[in-house]
């Protein structure tokens, strides 16, 4: 015969007060990383505007003096990749935000529909984030794997 | 009056089969992720040593990444919690070790956002004594 564990319900799970507090608190907490972070997206977005053709141009004529190849095109290459950081962490962003307001407001109406929504919207920030560290993860190596041929070659 | 309001329906919210499904996969998700932050921490202690000549560089790396580590650590504890706790929880219905797994989740997000907060008023303290150090240079080459 199964024996029950401590806290094993023959029901369902349910959001008990304990858990909606929790929750509650998260979504607040999501909100406030959501803001800080479009704030310096915002940021970054309005540098690599208006100072981003120069900042292409003082990389590239610095790497030239280096004799550095490809120089002509690091520097563009390095707004590019700034501009694509930026989208992909206001996508991040916008998940985040969605979850906490979405969470909020189901826990708040007490509608499933919209509680739901909020927990979809943290799968997808989970995922694209998941992502992001994975690949991240596999860039680290291949630096590492450089790193440690260069110096034994 | 609200409160209250919220308090009496809390148990209108259940979840159901739509919700476990989102859960399972955002548990499965930060399991990854906080795994990954922690040999990703080791990693960094590694190539701490890795490449450095004088003695004073491999101290600094070594400090930056364990202070970067203990960061890493601190908040992916909570995370991989959340994961295994509601995971575990879903699949027993168990409603306890549920409730303990938003907890994390709740405290993962928390320590965040101090961090957060830490790290950019170290920020706004290096800028400003920047400005005041500019300021002086430039009030003495006038």
């Amino acid at each position: 015969m199964d024996q029950q564990h401590p806290g094993e319900s023959l029901l369902d799970l349910e959001l008990d007060p304990l858990t909606s507090r929790s929750l509650r608190e998260t979504t607040r907490w999501t909100k406030f990383i959501a803001i800080v972070y479009a704030i310096i997206l915002g940021i970054l977005l309005l540098l690599g505007i208006f100072g981003g053709a120069n900042f292409a141009d003082g990389v590239t004529s610095a790497l030239e003096d280096y004799k550095f190849p490809f120089a002509s095109i690091v520097g563009s290459a390095l707004l590019l990749i700034l501009f694509v950081a930026v989208a992909i962490g206001s996508v991040l962003l916008f998940f985040l935000f969605k979850f906490s307001a979405q969470t909020k407001a189901g826990l708040d109406r007490q509608e499933q529909t919209q509680f739901n929504g909020g927990l979809k919207s943290l799968r997808n920030y989970f995922i694209i984030y998941g992502v992001i560290v994975i690949l991240n993860f596999c860039l680290g190596l291949a630096v590492i794997a450089i790193t440690f041929f260069t110096l034994n070659a | 009056m609200e409160d209250q309001q919220n308090t009496e329906n809390i148990f209108n919210l259940t979840l159901d089969q739509e919700a476990k499904s989102f859960l399972k996969t955002i548990a499965v998700w930060a399991k990854i992720i906080a795994i990954i932050a922690f040999v990703e921490v080791g990693l960094s202690l590694v190539n701490a040593f890795i490449g450095k000549e004088s003695a004073a560089v491999i101290i600094g790396s070594i400090f930056a990444a364990m202070i970067g580590g203990l960061i890493s650590v601190l908040l992916n504890v909570f995370l991989y919690r959340f994961a295994k706790k509601v995971g575990d929880g879903i699949a027993s219905s168990n409603q306890q070790l549920f409730n303990e797994g938003v907890n994390s989740l709740r405290n993962y997000f928390k320590i965040y956002g101090i961090i957060l907060i830490i790290g950019l008023s170290l920020i706004l303290i290096g800028v400003f004594f920047v400005v005041i150090i500019a300021g002086i240079g430039a009030a003495g080459t006038n």
